[in-house]
């Protein structure tokens, strides 16, 4: 437990010292969201309209931003090796550091979100929904971006070899996200949705970091 | 008889004797098949000639998701057993299972356009398959972006593993949520629920896509088998250059 | 070096020993080497010979469990899993440019949490000062030079010193350090052995060892021409 605190730990200090990771995610996140109510020109009722489905598509492009780099730094200077020696299990060693992504691009995005709702116009009724929607999927994001950052870790192109890998996997997750904001904002419940993405989330928690341990595996031989 | 196959030598002969068989084999069906499909079966009361698209969309749907299995079984046996042509055969396999999904996916578009009156909607067994469509262009991404072709193919064949929970829920996502699309009519438990004079068609369809596959799977397997002998000459110069750096 | 073949039976005093039996690797497609053996006593140290591509770096990665053996064993003959600890050094050093040698240091000790430091502080301390660090441990490692952060990827290796019969598996250590440096090594490498530790170094560079073993992996190779793993030559389509 001590080791994984330390693990975590010392990943949000890199990131927080490199500065960049959060800094971009959050900057593409914003940028992003402020084009459309310039694109779509002076319509407010279909930014309300589709406020949610933009906010939701957006912050998961942003989330994968910073996958490609969740393993790479450690993969070429040979801390990658010097983990995988140590005998805390690579599944925990894959969840401290999906911890520490989240805790540095998530949680942000997280922060972020009613501000850009507010930009797009969004219902009030949708923003509790929203920031629930997304505290409960963004996890479910990094656990399954660990995936495929594992197995394009060394590849060429990486960046958009992930993407391809793990935005299929994401769709569930945009598609239960963006319906519960839309089910608050229409006043229905949304314990469904909300017990849904919980699903994804759970899942993931139990089968990701196998997938990426394998992955890891094959990566350092 | 996995083993038997194992040595490539005897893989390409046999592939050999076979393809013809198997060619024979996949014109028949699909001339048989086409015939029943398009002249001789009824059309439906509801959906009319339209209907027909079935004979694609279903066969094409059975072969993507008999592929992916294939491939996934081909992945086990090459990272647990280290099977040399296991891996040869998955990314020989995977463009064609892509091929059918996407045949799948288009004919599912026109199909759904003339009977639900919308190309697309995003129901349990749709975003599953296209799921299943984007597996594949995953495993085929991967299967190459490594400079070491040896890494590419364990990748690959990890992806195809950890994919593989796809598989069940596209079969059982029509019985599990309320979907748009139609439920099981053929394999189902209790048998198909589909008159002969449709079903003989499908399965003959079935047959043909099917054999259609195991004759260009012999034929990419063996272009394979041959790359990889070209790698093999090409470093086998190298090393004569001599080791030491 | 005792071979396997010749070795007598196991003393009791021997049972923490290391040992490796027919090994064989294969790397992109050759046979890099085949029925490699050794036996390391507690308190020894062998040293890889060989040109560049030889397999020496392979060899280490073998032992260290990275990358699986196409046959054969290696491994500890202790019964006993608290002092079957092993170490690797590679070719890259480990380091993060922000963080300074202290908090790198602390890191690695704390993840390295099953080895029974008795008094943490004081090793890594006792290290710092081995290598000449101590001026620098707050400096953050992007500002340090290679024979620095040699010297600090050395140390991390030193702090791991605690355990019995901890396995040093070592490639190419002494890489842009100068003479005095190297003798520190020398010295830490010394210090490990004395409290049985064991240690297989693979180098170019003349590391100065009492009564250490020479493995030439060269010895162990095998010819093309009698290689089945050989670029996939088991697809040979002739046969």
């Amino acid at each position: 437990m001590n080791r994984f605190v330390a693990l975590t730990a010392h990943d949000v200090r890199l990131s927080l010292r490199h500065g960049a990771d959060s800094l971009m995610v959050i900057g593409f996140f914003v940028l992003t969201v402020t084009l459309f109510p310039f694109a779509i020109g002076n319509n407010p009722a279909l930014l309300t309209q589709i406020a949610p489905g933009l906010v939701w598509v957006t912050a998961l492009l942003a989330a994968m931003l910073a996958l490609d780099r969740l393993f790479l730094a450690d993969f070429e200077d040979g801390s990658l090796d010097l983990l995988v020696l140590t005998d805390m299990p690579l599944e925990l060693i894959v969840l401290a550091k999906a911890l520490a992504h989240w805790l540095v691009t998530g949680l942000p995005l997280i922060i972020c979100a009613p501000l850009l709702a507010f930009i797009l116009n969004m219902e009030a009724a949708g923003f509790g929904a929203l920031v629930m929607a997304l505290a409960l999927g963004t996890p479910t994001l990094t656990l399954i971006g660990t995936i495929g950052a594992a197995l394009a870790l060394g590849a060429r192109r990486a960046g958009v070899l992930v993407s391809l890998l793990v935005l299929p996997l994401y769709i569930p997750v945009l598609i239960f996200g963006v319906a519960m904001v839309d089910a608050a904002i229409s006043g229905f419940d949304i314990i469904a949705h909300a017990s849904a993405l919980g699903g994804f989330f759970l899942a993931a928690l139990a089968l990701a970091p196998i997938g990426a341990a394998a992955a890891l595996r094959q990566a350092t031989r | 008889m996995i083993h038997f196959l194992a040595n490539p030598a005897r893989f390409l002969r046999i592939g050999a004797i076979a393809l013809p068989w198997i060619w024979t084999v996949t014109a028949a069906s699909f001339g048989v098949g086409l015939w029943l499909a398009l002249v001789t079966s009824p059309a439906d009361y509801q959906q009319g000639e339209s209907v027909r698209i079935m004979y694609i969309h279903v066969p094409a749907a059975w072969m993507a998701l008999m592929v992916y299995t294939l491939i996934a079984v081909a992945s086990a046996m090459a990272l647990v057993w280290k099977h040399p042509l296991a891996h040869l055969i998955a990314r020989a396999a995977a463009p064609l299972g892509a091929g059918f999904t996407l045949a799948c996916l288009i004919t599912g578009a026109l199909w759904g356009q003339t009977s639900w009156g919308s190309w697309w909607v995003w129901d349990a067994r749709l975003t599953s398959v296209l799921v299943l469509f984007f597996l594949y262009l995953g495993h085929m991404a991967l299967s190459n972006a490594f400079d070491d072709p040896d890494r590419g193919n364990r990748a690959a064949a990890l992806l195809a593993l950890v994919g593989f929970v796809n598989v069940p829920i596209i079969k059982f996502s029509v019985e599990w949520w309320a979907t748009l699309h139609q439920p099981a009519s053929v394999l189902r438990s209790g048998g198909p629920a589909i008159d002969p004079s449709m079903l003989w068609p499908l399965l003959l369809m079935a047959i043909a896509f099917a054999g259609y596959f195991f004759a260009l799977l012999i034929l990419r397997v063996r272009a394979e088998i041959a790359g990889r002998k070209v790698e093999t000459l090409m470093a086998m110069r190298g090393d004569e250059a001599g080791m030491g750096g | 070096m005792t071979d396997l073949n010749t070795a007598t039976n196991v003393e009791s005093s021997n049972a923490h020993g290391y040992f490796c039996k027919d090994l064989a690797c294969v790397r992109g497609g050759r046979l890099l080497f085949s029925d490699l053996a050794f036996r390391l006593k507690p308190g020894s140290v062998l040293f890889l010979t060989g040109p560049n591509g030889v397999g020496k770096s392979s060899l280490l990665r073998v032992l260290a469990g990275f990358l699986p053996s196409e046959r054969g064993q290696c491994g500890f003959e202790s019964p006993d899993y608290w002092g079957t600890a092993i170490t690797y050094l590679g070719h890259h050093d480990g380091l993060k440019p922000l963080l300074t040698v202290s908090e790198t240091l602390n890191f690695w000790i704390t993840l390295s949490g099953h080895l029974d430091l008795d008094a943490p502080d004081a090793t890594r301390q006792r290290v710092l000062e081995d290598f000449g660090l101590a001026p620098i441990a707050d400096l953050p490692c992007r500002y340090l030079s290679a024979g620095q952060r040699r010297r600090v990827a050395l140390a991390r290796t030193g702090c791991a010193a605690s355990t019995q019969s901890a396995l040093w598996l070592l490639d190419e250590p002494t890489t842009s350090l100068d003479r005095a440096s190297i003798h520190a090594f020398e010295a830490v490498l010394a210090r490990h052995r004395e409290k049985g530790g064991m240690a297989i170094i693979a180098t170019h560079s003349e590391i100065r060892a009492d009564d250490s073993d020479t493995l030439e992996i060269a010895r162990f190779k095998t010819a093309p021409e009698h290689d089945p793993f050989y670029r996939g030559q088991d697809l040979d389509m002739e046969a």
